[in-house]
């Protein structure tokens, strides 16, 4: 302390309040002032990479608009909105999944864009499906940023170099037979397909293939026997090690991960744009991108066209035209399309595809000629999903895992999620 | 006078609370005025996204019917109870081992202690998944031996202890503490006794654990109130799920689950006083057996 004068000290003393001030004041500002914008997106690397070259794009555009982004992987996302949302310290843009979108929209935390549709937002341009997607209670509360659809991922090579050959169209029943035969042929720790039983999304077309939607008005509406036998279906490809036993799939679980990446098994199932994040991971084979089996090979009516990812606009924002202009700059500008590919999922107007398309190789181009080619053969769109979707999906998820540890049996796996979706969605 | 006299005082005070600002400013806007509005949001259903509505006791009558809250109170009941007198028994065999005089005690310190450090830390976590997955270390050491280990983090019956040894692995902690606690014993004691002809074992039975009893005891408190929080570890390894098949579903992992997961933080914050009343109850057991067990030295000197 030899060398501290009083002046310094004092000095010392007037730099420290400056700089826990000044940290004050930069929050205040990110939390939504009339010439700045938070943007915020969940996904994974190649995601961050495209977002952050469209919005450079927008930003060379709009230089009196300061613009900062958040970004996060699919889980932390919900919660760090959750808590911004209740702090009123919302993202002024944000990417919103229909799997929570109910959630956020019954309760007010987002902005009706009716009025901003139209106008501010050109909505002509896109699928009359998806820009309808996003209307909740009559409310415009979100505007589809892609279209999406179902799919399964195929590995040609490697069902090829056992002589075998994927067909075109499976029905469940036949698409078992080909899991069968294929583990069959490549022996142990080789898989005829990834286990989708846990999949909820995936469910749903299986579903839909009886004749029932997953949930109507808001409540469960698809008959137990109908869950059970989708538990029992993935089970019965377990046993047969047709489908990876459930600690191998429990590890699994990314896309990195996946049985597909790993080539030990030529199926997975997901998301139409997922193939663009399959692809890379895949070196030796190029991915056929095809339709989830149906009750008879070659029914799509399970599957449907929709809009499950959406950009919302927080209920708090302090710069609305400027979050529409945001939006309008990622769902129609030639640049944003094309820097954004189809990470987000495909694009949702006519003009993007085509712009994608151009190169029917890439995944992009592969992907966009699938939805092309099934869009007139898919069932109709469901409704929004219900609020509490995302918590259910995870206990299909546990439920499938449970059958598969041997902690539970398919049958008593549908009682259990029949209650807890009666829990979850209030009965 | 007395007019005078006190804005006198306040001023003399005053920079005594300008120096006390920040830790106030942290008790009351971090610690006490949070704690109560937990209490309070444990009385209500609060949706994060919605104002909190009053519902009495109904979160805490829940908890004895939601079969997912009790099996988190099985798991972490196994896990404190299975994992803390494995790590104190560790910490305490180390401690002994380089209280001997060993030459590099202190390098031998820091490597044990290094676990400890990183232990809260998400690497760390990580770090356990690689080694316990089923192309991990541990089955590549075992498949050079000719033996098929199973996925230890995959699978529900060896998941948790995986996170058991991940503890017992941190011991750092509680071994630098007993480590200073056996140099504070009296050498001439333990020569008293040697001369007495008193061998290791009775000396380490008769002398060095009564002696190092307080030790123990704090180390046992704080170890035990430290395992019931355990989080991260358990988030990590089973990507927040607490699978496979809720088999690492700690209670404060279900809690989290309940307030971020499904926007029930008025059943999160019950569940979080539920969990402070347990641990409140473990230390006022663990203080009261204390009593029979702890020796203090002082205390023989005074009577």
């Amino acid at each position: 302390m030899a060398g501290l004068t009083r002046r310094s000290f004092l000095g010392f003393g007037a730099a420290t309040a400056a700089a826990v001030a000044l940290p004050g004041c930069g929050g205040g500002d990110s939390g939504g002032s009339a010439d700045g914008l938070r943007v915020a997106w969940y996904g994974g690397d190649p995601v961050h990479k495209a977002m952050d070259k469209a919005l450079a794009d927008f930003t060379a555009d709009h230089a009196d608009l300061k613009l900062s982004t958040e970004r996060a992987a699919f889980g932390d996302y919900w919660d760090k909105l959750a808590t911004q949302t209740a702090g009123r310290k919302g993202p002024d843009v944000f990417r919103m999944s229909m799997s929570y979108y109910s959630e956020y929209a019954q309760r007010g935390a987002l902005l009706d864009l009716t009025d901003k549709a139209g106008s501010a937002i050109k909505v002509d341009t896109l699928d009359k499906d998806v820009a309808e997607s996003g209307r909740i209670d009559g409310k415009l509360m979100g505007i589809g940023q892609s279209s999406i659809t179902h799919a399964t991922f195929r590995n040609p090579q490697l069902v090829e170099k056992l002589g075998g050959k994927l067909p075109a169209e499976w029905s469940w029943d036949s698409f078992a037979t080909f899991a069968k035969d294929f583990a069959g042929d490549a022996g142990p720790g080789k898989y005829g397909t990834g286990d989708a039983g846990g999949q909820f999304q995936i469910f749903e077309v299986w579903s839909r293939e009886y004749g029932t939607e997953v949930f109507a008005d808001g409540k469960l509406a698809v008959a137990k026997d109908v869950i059970e036998g989708w538990f029992a279906y993935w089970q019965d490809l377990r046993k047969a090690k047709a489908a990876p036993g459930a600690d191998v799939t429990a590890e699994g679980g990314s896309f990195e991960t996946s049985q597909l990446s790993k080539g030990a098994s030529p199926i997975e199932f997901g998301w139409v744009q997922q193939l663009a994040f399959y692809q890379p991971l895949v070196k030796d084979a190029e991915l056929v991108v095809g339709a989830v089996p149906g009750r008879t090979a070659g029914s799509l009516k399970g599957q449907f066209l929709k809009a499950l990812d959406f950009w919302s606009v927080s209920g708090t924002t302090k710069n609305p035209d400027g979050a529409a202009q945001v939006i309008d700059f990622l769902v129609n500008d030639d640049r944003a399309v094309k820097a954004i590919g189809l990470t987000l999922g495909v694009p949702p107007s006519k003009k993007s595809r085509d712009l994608l398309a151009a190169q029917p190789n890439t995944p992009a181009g592969r992907a966009i000629a699938y939805v092309e080619q099934i869009e007139q053969q898919v069932g109709p769109s469901p409704q929004p999903w219900p609020k509490g979707y995302g918590e259910l999906g995870t206990v299909f998820t546990r439920l499938n895992q449970d059958i598969g540890f041997g902690r539970t049996d398919p049958a008593a796996a549908a009682d259990k999620f029949a209650s807890e979706a009666g829990r979850v969605l209030g009965a | 006078m007395i007019s005078k006299t006190l804005p006198g005082r306040l001023r003399e005070s005053l920079p005594a609370y300008a120096f006390l600002a920040p830790w106030l400013i942290g008790l009351f806007g971090l610690t006490l005025i949070p704690m109560v509005l937990s209490l309070y949001y444990s009385f209500t259903d609060y949706s994060l996204l919605a104002p909190p509505v009053w519902e009495g006791l109904a979160n805490y009558q829940r908890m004895l019917s939601d079969d997912r809250y009790q099996h988190s109170l099985v798991v972490t009941f196994t896990y404190v109870l299975l994992s803390v007198p494995l790590e104190m028994v560790f910490a305490l065999a180390v401690a002994v081992v380089l209280n001997q005089g060993l030459k590099a005690v202190a390098f031998y310190r820091a490597v044990y202690y290094v676990p400890s450090l990183l232990g809260g830390s998400v690497a760390i976590a990580i770090l356990w998944r690689q080694i316990f997955g089923a192309d991990g270390l541990v089955n590549q050491v075992l498949g050079t031996v000719g033996l098929d280990g199973p996925g230890w983090i995959s699978s529900p019956d060896t998941s948790l202890f995986t996170l058991v040894l991940l503890r017992v692995w941190q011991f750092g902690a509680p071994m630098v503490i007993f480590l200073a606690g056996l140099r504070q014993i009296p050498g001439d004691v333990l020569e008293a006794a040697e001369v007495d002809g008193a061998g290791r074992v009775r000396r380490f039975v008769h002398i060095t654990l009564p002696l190092l009893s307080p030790i123990i005891f704090f180390n046992l408190v704080l170890q035990i109130i430290g395992a019931f929080q355990a989080f991260t570890p358990a988030f990590i390894v089973s990507g927040g799920s607490g699978g496979p098949s809720d088999s690492t579903l700690f209670y404060t992992l279900y809690l989290y689950q309940k307030a971020f997961g499904s926007f029930e933080m008025g059943y999160a914050a019950a569940m979080a006083w539920v969990l402070l009343l347990i641990i409140a109850g473990f230390t006022a057991a663990n203080f009261v057996m204390g009593k029979r067990w702890v020796f203090y030295a002082d205390e023989r000197e005074a009577r």
